[in-house]
């Protein structure tokens, strides 16, 4: 009888132990960020393109100015600005 | 009597602490990915999902008919980076890729100062508290909570008072938020080539820059052929602005 009564409780622990206590929690967070500094980048340019009006060397020159932001794997950014003495339209037309 | 112990003892060891798997919703400048941590007894691993999306857009300003384009490089390749973390030598074993090549870094974590405040908010059902942290030259405020028996977070934040739900410097430029908590049996150990050669942070930091410069270089070729001048270049580093190594060198000087 004794012999039963602990086959019985082994099985009763082994039935929690093996039971699925997965636990799945999908999380809601409240708060949303602010995701573009498309504008403080604007503001960026027009300051770039005052200096470079009022300097000799690039105000002739300045068909287009182009600002290309590269984005890498790690969040680090290579901000490059590029000028031609075409306009923008013309540029882009002669790379199409 | 032995058997009744075993049998008190038994549920303990066998409900004893599961693997832990969080999900956290990540963005780095304008890039969005998913990334995971991974806890267990025997180890701690952090990767970030590899994004399909490689987006490209062109804007233009309101002011003067000028273009700003906006590149991502690299993204669209199917590597996943891990970090595997060290817990007794706050250290973290970083794979990570040079171009199309597997490389293995060591990353010796500076000592994290957690400053907890008084703040506190809600992330779903957790209450969380908030600590500020200044690291590798940026200032992060963090959402933790002790509610769940975990003393990490994503990325590189280790040694932390609680478990890290939410995380993300000043300018909100780099953000990790936990979207989902799982308790799991076990995960798959990430095998790793013993042969394989370990560099350090420093060398992996350098050759990292002048790769990332080449790719913007061979990808801006052909406009340059256009006629395309360069005018200027600005280089931003990512989540680590100042490494220990410069810190001692501006000393030094």
């Amino acid at each position: 009888m004794k012999n039963v009564f602990f086959a019985l409780a082994f099985m009763l622990v082994g039935t929690f132990a093996f039971a699925n206590n997965s636990v799945e929690t999908e999380l809601k967070v409240e708060q949303t960020v602010e995701v573009s500094n498309f504008l403080e980048l604007i503001s960026n340019d027009v300051k770039l393109s005052e200096s470079y009006t009022t300097s000799t060397t690039y105000s002739d020159a300045f068909g287009c100015l182009l600002k290309f932001t590269f984005t890498l794997e790690d969040g680090s950014t290579v901000v490059r600005y590029y000028y031609t003495s075409q306009s923008c339209a013309e540029f882009f037309e002669s790379i199409e | 009597m032995k058997y009744i112990i075993l049998i008190l003892f038994l549920p303990i060891i066998c409900f004893s602490q599961n693997a832990y798997h969080f999900e956290y919703d990540v963005r780095l400048n304008s890039l969005e990915r998913k990334a995971h941590l991974n806890i267990s007894k025997e180890s701690t691993s952090f990767y970030y999902e590899v994004s399909e999306k490689s987006s490209s857009k062109n804007k233009k300003s309101e002011n003067d008919g000028n273009y700003e384009i906006q590149v991502v490089l690299g993204s669209n390749k199917k590597k996943e980076r891990y970090q595997i973390y060290e817990q007794k030598k706050d250290t973290i074993l970083n794979i990570d890729y040079l171009n199309d090549d597997i490389i293995y870094y060591y990353d010796k974590l500076p000592t994290q100062n957690w400053v907890v405040t008084t703040e506190t908010k809600k992330i779903s059902k957790y209450l969380c508290n908030k600590a500020e942290l200044s690291f590798r030259g940026r200032n992060y405020i963090a959402w933790f909570t002790t509610d769940i028996n975990v003393r990490y977070g994503p990325w590189k934040f280790i040694n932390t008072p609680g478990l890290i739900m939410q995380i993300y410097d000043e300018s909100k430029s780099f953000f990790w938020s936990i979207n989902k908590i799982e308790t799991i049996k076990q995960f798959n150990e990430l095998s790793i080539n013993n042969d394989s050669e370990i560099i350090s942070l420093k060398e992996f930091t350098e050759k990292k820059e002048k790769s990332n410069l080449e790719m913007v270089n061979r990808s801006m070729l052909r406009y340059q052929e256009r006629g395309l001048e360069l005018a200027k270049t600005e280089i931003n580093r990512g989540r680590e602005k100042t490494f220990e190594w410069e810190i001692e060198e501006t000393k030094k000087d």
